[in-house]
């Protein structure tokens, strides 16, 4: 019997060391990518204690391993906990020791250049200047993606292309060519997933336990801790799709077709959803699953940004307008520009869905306008309930601020009262007053303070850098 | 540098089969300490030294390529993470085969319960451009063996058979008693031969 056992061991372990499969190595390019950026990312303040010498090293050895394991209920000992708070103490230690000695060596002089190329990614704060509204941006720069302060002090993420903040502001959603990842606020890599040419990845709203995002043309959901990944949609359009706001478990997602449709889907949904209304005829086909929602295509004008106005509305930005348009498909209102030429841009809608805010760009006088709509309340907040949505809907677009170039993304205050976005061309964030008498403030230099060395690429080029989000 | 992406492409060593090849490589402590201080290069020498073995330990256990590549992944950016807490006493491939590990215990656990999205209209992209892979020669048969063990006992067995640990070794990784370890593998082993019986006599 133990003859037996044995030669079946042996025989067991000579075809595991055998097995061959040859996708261990396509596989080993592509997670490369992810762990080459987790490396690039790493806080400088860790290398530079783990350059700087091994004081703390016991103390923290091993502590907070167990966390990287996700080793979930199997033990987390006990042994971890002193040397977790152990590493705690010498880390604030640390931290402090490095940022005084590396203040000290800028203001010595060039012996401190080294130390000043890390401490030269934390934002310079112009002195008594500061957001006009509480809370924290995300941006984006030719350098990567940075969380910059009220008081403008910033924290350099990343190298990455995108970036994006979960419901609650806990997490950042990134993305980088072949890669989608998600950071805590320092920067630190929490999990990554690599599918070809990632895009437009945003974080359901709510418990935050679903994400969307784009690889090629194809729409995808993963699950909010990286797992789960599927296919939602075969052909969508280049645009960031929109959670529904709502109830944590609510999952419901908008996007944009690529022939200028818009369809809304439950993707947690299997084939069991029925949409309000039957589909009219001549309405766009959904062919998927579990569809809500089918907008009519409107041809030659596609769809720029979409964007949730309550849980029963949806703002649409074409190219040559701005619908509001009802859960069955009716058009409520809309917004045309006064100017021929007129190319839709970026949207965003106030966290209580009363005010929007968009980027338009002329292309005849080449010029850019962030305007501001305000919307009547959604129908769930007036007497009357669901009846309000058949009222008429004025939908207004104000300017709020004019300027050369084009503009980059927009975000809204958490107090819905302030507008911001980049301006290129002025190197300056924008923040505009949503609501009242037109109000403008800006903050300026940003490129030469984010990265002193891409001032000018970022300045003259006009980079993609962009407000991302506004988080309190 | 030279684009890693070309250079991983070389043949990866599977754990037990280049003790001879690893005398005249930096050892795991000197390129940790490297990968420290900054050096890539350094950091890429472990990853190309150890992704084999987190890769198949994840697919023996997930039995998923897709989850495998994911998990192998985490569990070297977990690792990349944390390098500057690292003790460079203590042996890197244990720690990073249990994170790989328990990584994909967790993923085979998630997956009986998960509710997951039906995606029936859109076809699954292939990985990377075209690159899709023909059938592995030999490794469906051991995956579909591998079924009849629960993950943890999946795990144990890889660990023990794959990577050679012995029980101590592996109660120590696992963090689990050796009896734990013991029963696992004695049970993971005699479900398995009763699926592989005819195959391997």
């Amino acid at each position: 019997m133990s003859v037996r056992r044995d030669r079946f061991d042996a025989a067991l372990a000579d075809r595991l060391h055998r097995l061959d499969d040859e996708r261990e190595q396509a596989a080993a390019a592509r997670a490369w990518t992810a762990v080459r950026a987790a490396y690039d990312a790493r806080d400088p303040l860790a290398a530079g204690r783990a350059a700087g010498g091994d004081a703390h090293r016991d103390a923290a050895a091993w502590a907070g391993t167990d966390g990287a394991a996700g080793g979930g209920a199997r033990g987390r000992g006990r042994r971890g906990a002193s040397a977790r708070r152990g590493a705690r103490r010498a880390r604030r230690w640390g931290v402090a020791l490095l940022v005084a000695l590396g203040g000290a060596a800028l203001a010595l002089g060039p012996a401190g250049a080294k130390v000043g190329d890390w401490i030269g990614r934390t934002f310079d704060p112009p002195a008594g200047r500061a957001l006009p509204a509480d809370g924290r941006l995300l941006v984006s720069d030719p350098t990567g993606a940075w969380i910059v302060q009220r008081d403008l002090s910033a924290r350099w993420l990343g190298a990455w292309s995108t970036a994006s903040w979960s419901p609650r502001g806990l997490f950042v959603l990134a993305t980088r060519r072949d890669l989608l990842a998600a950071l805590d606020p320092r920067g630190q890599v929490r999990w990554t997933l690599s599918r070809p040419h990632v895009s437009h990845a945003i974080w359901s709203r709510g418990d935050g336990y679903r994400v969307a995002y784009r690889s090629r043309r194809q729409l995808r959901v993963v699950a909010g801790d990286g797992s789960g990944d599927r296919a939602l949609a075969a052909r969508t359009a280049a645009v960031t799709p929109a959670w529904r706001p709502g109830p944590a478990h609510d999952h419901v997602l908008a996007y944009a077709t690529p022939r200028g449709g818009v369809v809304v889907r439950d993707v947690d949904a299997v084939a069991s959803w029925e949409g309000p209304t039957p589909r009219p005829a001549g309405w766009l086909p959904s062919g998927a699953p579990a569809p809500a929602l089918a907008v009519p295509v409107r041809r030659g004008k596609p769809v720029r940004a979409i964007a949730w106005a309550g849980r029963d509305r949806l703002l649409v930005l074409r190219r040559d307008r701005l619908d509001l348009l009802a859960l069955d498909g009716r058009r409520l209102a809309t917004a045309r520009p006064p100017w021929p030429g007129f190319l839709g841009g970026n949207l965003a809608v106030g966290p209580d869905g009363r005010v929007a805010a968009f980027v338009a760009f002329d292309r005849v006088r080449g010029a850019s306008e962030l305007r501001t709509v305000r919307l009547d309340p959604p129908p769930s907040r007036r007497a009357g309930g669901a009846s309000g949505i058949d009222r008429p809907v004025r939908l207004r677009a104000r300017m709020r601020f004019a300027g050369p170039g084009g503009f980059g993304e927009v975000a809204i205050s958490p107090d819905g009262r302030w507008a911001g976005v980049w301006w290129p061309a002025g190197d300056r964030w924008v923040f505009a007053r949503t609501t009242g008498p037109r109000r403008v403030t800006a903050v300026g230099r940003v490129s030469r303070r984010l990265d002193p060395g891409t001032r000018a690429r970022a300045s003259v080029a006009g980079s993609p850098v962009g407000v991302s989000g506004w988080m309190p | 540098m030279a684009l890693v992406s070309d250079t991983i492409a070389a043949v990866l060593p599977l754990p037990g089969r280049d003790r001879r090849e690893e005398v005249a490589q930096p050892s795991d402590r000197t390129l940790i300490a490297a990968a420290r201080r900054g050096e890539e290069v350094a950091l890429e020498r472990l990853f190309r030294r150890h992704w084999g073995a987190a890769y198949r330990v994840a697919l023996l256990i997930t039995r998923d390529h897709a989850a495998a590549e994911d998990v192998a992944q985490e569990a070297f950016v977990a690792a990349v993470g944390r390098l500057d807490r690292f003790d460079r006493r203590r042996p890197f491939a244990p720690w990073l085969a249990r994170i790989a590990a328990n990584r994909a215990i967790d993923w085979a656990r998630a997956r009986g319960v998960r509710r997951e999205v039906d995606a029936t209209a859109a076809p699954e992209p292939a990985a990377q451009g075209s690159e899709r892979p023909r059938e592995p020669a030999c490794s469906e048969e051991l995956l579909a063996a591998f079924a009849a063990l629960t993950p943890e006992q999946r795990a144990v067995v890889v660990l023990r058979h794959l990577l050679d640990y012995s029980p101590g070794e592996i109660a120590a990784a696992l963090e689990l008693p050796r009896g734990t370890v013991n029963s696992r593998l004695r049970r993971g082993l005699d479900a398995l031969a009763r699926e592989l019986r005819e195959e391997m006599g």
